[in-house]
């Protein structure tokens, strides 16, 4: 044994050698640290900014990541409604902007050939050209065609540059070939436009009524909320209308597939069953409804007279369905706890699209299914601004801002007031409508226009006739590509800069306004419309009345405006949109929350009318109440025959959007997409001898046109021909009807006779 | 097979100590017997080896159990929504609740595939765990980099529900591409509760954090049946 004592106390050494232990440990553990912090795969993202899908109606709040000028990401952002859920075109934007083939010099056409010019060059012809229309044949000799895609600050000037600075009121744009049906359906019902509820009563509905509206593919974020509610909860029924079988249908619970161009029959028809079987909310209706046949009011058994037309023996067969299925669809309206209804095109591009958006409204005003968390119509909307940029800003021949009506001399006086121009400047007689304004190119009395972020060379309806119009008139396009349609027949072609190359606020679907922030410079020489449109001002000796210089002053002067307007969205700043995920109008102050569902408590305009014994106010109407109208069913002129057995009817893909200028450019979107081309289902394939891939020739009674034959068993009924509009290759719309809506003057592109002649 | 090697780093835990003790015994030995030596061995160099690569294995093994994630109070928000909120929309709350992924629920969708996956977790995990002890953190947390989709597609992939959705043609064709840029949480929503939902002060924190604090509304017999249920059914 040795003599050492067992000494537990550390020698200097020992301590030395203890400190140096810890020390190596946590050095190591500390360098493990660092390693793998610095080892973290950061990605490609060097920031992220908060903004909203470039594409359609439903405004997805999403987060763009930047990597110094380049958009290299896109994400749904958790925060906005969509709950980060976006689609895949969305998702695909950075390849858009991406895109090589972006038109980035002004060109002027000379000698039948776009040559590159300067925007000094382009911009005085223009003026020329603008100020000659106006000298020799006054202010209705020119047009602005514009967007709903053009930002709000972009289309109100525009509007208040041509109705105020020019005089003319032939200001339009493509929102009237989408959506003017839902916009006069909602004004003639509650007096004003826009809707009562908004997405979020999707989180609350039991029942869904689709008709005419394939969410699955048109408007994917709603979509996979409808199914999240319905899974959520087992009592939701999905009811979906539409002559298709589309994507939306597979999920129904209950498909009605009735005839195209029929469905005013329908919703008449369960009017009628949801009177006979007493669901009528008498309550509802004794306080906040009035009855009115278009002309003058009437009584509600006057109202249940004109129903007797409508009861579904009477109406089944041509429908193409059985009673029993009308009365299954009217009893789960009526009777659900809260009925919410959507639509999009299939309504709304109707030649009877408003009298379907009245009777839509007219539902869910007889049974009370309205003004309550997910008791409402909401129709979607097809385009990004279409909502904010041209209902709100009044961006269409007949209108004004935020509701006011050309034809109303007290709407236009309180402009002139309001735009601080002299009484009388604007003019008293409504512009042209699309369709009319570039009929009016054709006759020759429209000579020069002006068309921004739109293609209707490709969108409009009986193309070939409206294409001559754009060969004779003097137009100037902004534009994104040079390649479109609509590019061909510039006269001046001007590089307009894409989403996040400039600012401005979007207003979608559900009264939301958001901001589009600018993340980069516009590539090349391109400049965003705004710019463009002050420019214009000023050279056309505007420039006291177009006097703000930058988006945010123009919002400022416009947020102003609506103050005088039941659509007051003057606290919304611009410091707000960019700190808050949308605020949606009426929203008053600055502190004001905005408002999710009008006319009931919280609403500003109705609070004060709101109380014990009144939930419910429709500003809109002098008495309160809102308008069910008794609408008749009117065969349209499209209709099959034994010459035209066919329906076409178009619509859009999931993967695709409208013209397909941005989407078809995506390489996987575009070989999701495929080509253009005619889709029929087996039964009506089969008796024309055709196969998948054969040519065909299709006529209708506005021309001829050639295309592939695609068959679909799965989404295509029989005596229905589908096709997507997206592939100029392939201009469908050269065959399609443009017989439209008598009121909204919105085109039926849903309903074309047809007849097939197999080529090969 | 981790069950004999828990037995296992018990046993050489237990004869450790004896040695160690018969060791101390003999420290003041001037010459070390050749049991002693062999004692020294085993109880200096191959049991601590043996420990180290046990230890390894363990915390290999037991990190890729959804409870060693949530053994830290930052990762609360995410495992009690996943867990416990049974109207909770988020994906993984679906994935949990449904049953889809039948074990290492965290750990499935936030390892890679293949060794290198999983090496790349697990620093990732160690670089967690200090941030955590550290606390050089913020609520809300945020997931650093980019989330790999491609472990959505290793599930999914051949599935029949995945399969019959033609929409996810262009999406897998993105993903494969030199230039992925897409999400697979872009059309499927969020993974986990929204980062405003988990920053302290906002209404729902408080029960994210611990769902003990949810408060009932005593009127609904229901809501407070099943909040007792959930709360007293453990999933595994």
């Amino acid at each position: 044994m040795s003599n050492k004592k067992d000494d537990l106390n550390l020698s200097r050494r020992d301590f030395l050698k203890l400190t140096g232990g810890t020390v190596a440990v946590g050095g190591a553990a500390l360098s493990g640290w660092g390693l793998t912090e610095l080892i973290v795969d950061e990605g490609p993202v060097k920031s992220w900014h908060k903004s909203v899908c470039r594409y359609c109606g439903t405004g997805c709040g999403v987060m763009l990541g930047m990597n110094k000028d380049k958009l290299v990401r896109v994400r749904g952002d958790q925060e906005a409604h969509n709950k980060g859920v976006i689609c895949i075109k969305g998702s695909m934007l950075d390849k858009v902007m991406k895109s090589p083939e972006r038109l980035k010099v002004p060109k002027i056409k000379k000698n039948g050939k776009l040559v590159e010019s300067t925007w000094e060059e382009a911009m005085e012809l223009m003026t020329k050209k603008f100020k000659e229309s106006l000298e020799k044949s006054g202010p209705t000799s020119i047009g602005f065609y514009g967007s709903g895609q053009l930002l709000i600050e972009e289309s109100y000037t525009a509007n208040k540059l041509f109705k105020a600075g020019f005089k003319s009121n032939n200001v339009d744009g493509n929102p009237r070939l989408c959506m003017a049906s839902a916009a006069v359906g909602y004004t003639q019902t509650f007096g004003k436009d826009e809707p009562p509820g908004a997405y979020e009563d999707i989180d609350h509905a039991e029942t869904f009524f689709l008709i005419g509206s394939n969410a699955y593919e048109c408007h994917p974020p709603l979509w996979e909320r409808i199914m999240l509610r319905k899974k959520a909860n087992p009592n939701v029924k999905i009811i979906v209308v539409d002559p298709r079988k589309t994507k939306t249908a597979d999920h129904a619970d209950v498909y009605v597939p009735v005839l195209p161009g029929k469905d005013m029959l329908l919703l008449n028809s369960m009017c009628c069953v949801i009177a006979e079987l007493g669901l009528l909310d008498e309550e509802f209706i004794s306080k906040y409804v009035s009855f009115n046949d278009g002309k003058k009011g009437i009584s509600i058994e006057e109202y249940k007279n004109f129903l007797k037309d409508y009861r579904p023996e009477k109406v089944a067969d041509e429908l193409g369905i059985t009673p029993r299925q009308i009365r299954e669809v009217a009893y789960q309206f009526a009777s659900s706890k809260a009925t919410m209804s959507l639509w999009t095109m299939g309504i709304n591009q109707r030649v009877q699209g408003v009298f379907l958006n009245n009777t839509l409204n007219s539902l869910h005003l007889i049974t009370g299914q309205i003004c309550k968390p997910g008791a409402t119509p909401l129709s979607l909307t097809g385009q990004s601004n279409a909502c904010g940029g041209v209902r709100d800003t009044g961006s269409l021949a007949h209108l004004l801002p935020n509701g006011r009506l050309i034809a109303k001399e007290q709407h236009r006086n309180e402009m002139e007031e309001l735009w601080k121009v002299p009484k009388g400047t604007i003019a008293p007689k409504p512009g042209r409508h699309a369709l009319a304004m570039f009929d009016g190119m054709v006759t020759g009395d429209v000579e020069t226009a002006l068309i921004m972020c739109s293609n209707p060379a490709q969108s409009l309806p009986n193309n070939r006739y409206y294409r001559e119009g754009m060969e004779k008139a003097f137009l100037v396009v902004a534009e994104i590509f040079e390649d479109t349609e609509t590019a061909k027949f510039a006269d001046i072609l001007l590089p307009a800069a894409l989403y996040i190359e400039k600012e401005g606020v979007y207003g979608q679907t559900e009264r939301r306004y958001q901001i589009i922030d600018k993340l980069r410079e516009p590539v090349g020489q391109a400049r965003s419309d705004f710019d463009i449109l002050v420019d214009f001002a000023n050279r056309m000796g505007q420039g006291n009345l177009i006097t703000y210089k930058t988006p945010t002053e123009c919002w400022d002067e416009y947020r102003i405006i609506s103050k005088s307007s039941k659509y007051d969205f003057s606290g919304i700043t611009r410091e707000r949109l960019r700190k808050e995920r949308g605020i949606q109008w009426p929203c008053p102050t600055e502190d004001h929350p905005g408002t999710v569902r009008r006319y009931i408590k919280g609403d500003p305009f109705a609070d004060k009318h709101i109380d014990a014994n009144h939930k419910v106010h429709f500003y809109g109407k002098p008495d309160g109440k809102a308008v069910v109208f008794a609408r008749p069913y009117v065969p349209g002129k499209e209709d099959v025959s034994k010459e035209k057995p066919l329906f076409l009817t178009t619509g859009r893909v999931v993967s695709q959007w409208h013209t397909g200028t941005m989407t078809y450019r995506v390489p996987e979107l575009h070989r999701s997409a495929g080509p253009g081309r005619f889709v029929f289902h087996p039964s009506d394939a089969g008796p024309h001898g055709l196969k998948k891939g054969d040519r065909i020739e299709v006529e209708s009674s506005r021309g001829k046109m050639e295309g592939i034959v695609d068959i679909s068993r799965d989404h295509e009924t029989p005596g229905v021909v589908f096709a997507a509009f997206y592939d100029q290759k392939f201009l469908v719309n050269n065959v399609v009807s443009d017989d439209h809506d008598p009121i909204s003057k919105e085109p039926d592109y849903k309903v074309t006779a047809i007849s097939v002649k197999k080529l090969s | 097979m981790e069950t004999i090697l828990d037995i296992l780093a018990v046993v050489i835990l237990i004869v450790e100590v004896i040695l160690l003790y018969k060791l101390r015994q003999n420290r003041f030995q001037e010459k070390l017997t050749g049991g002693v030596r062999a004692m020294v061995l085993v109880a200096i160099i191959l049991f601590p080896v043996l420990a180290v690569m046990l230890g390894n294995y363990h915390v290999f093994v037991t990190t890729k159990e959804s409870t060693a994630c949530q053994s830290c109070h930052v990762m609360a928000p995410m495992a009690n929504d996943m867990m416990f909120d049974t109207k909770s929309q988020t994906l993984a709350a679906r994935h949990y609740q449904n049953g889809w992924i039948a074990e290492h629920e965290c750990y499935s969708c936030h390892a890679d595939y293949g060794f290198q996956g999983t090496m790349k977790a697990k620093l990732d995990g160690y670089r967690h765990l200090m941030r955590y002890v550290t606390k050089t953190y913020e609520e809300p947390i945020r997931y650093r980099g980019e989330f790999n989709s491609m472990n959505c597609y290793g599930c999914h992939e051949g599935s029949r529900t995945f399969e019959a959705v033609e929409e996810h043609q262009p999406v897998v064709e993105n993903l494969k591409s030199d230039d992925a840029s897409i999400s697979c949480l872009n059309c499927h929503g969020r993974a986990h509760p929204e980062p405003s939902r988990r920053t302290p002060g906002h209404e729902d924190y408080k029960w994210l954090s611990n769902p003990k604090n949810k408060e009932i509304s005593v009127k609904d017999a229901n809501e407070v049946k099943e909040y007792i249920s959930n709360l007293a059914v453990s999933k595994k």
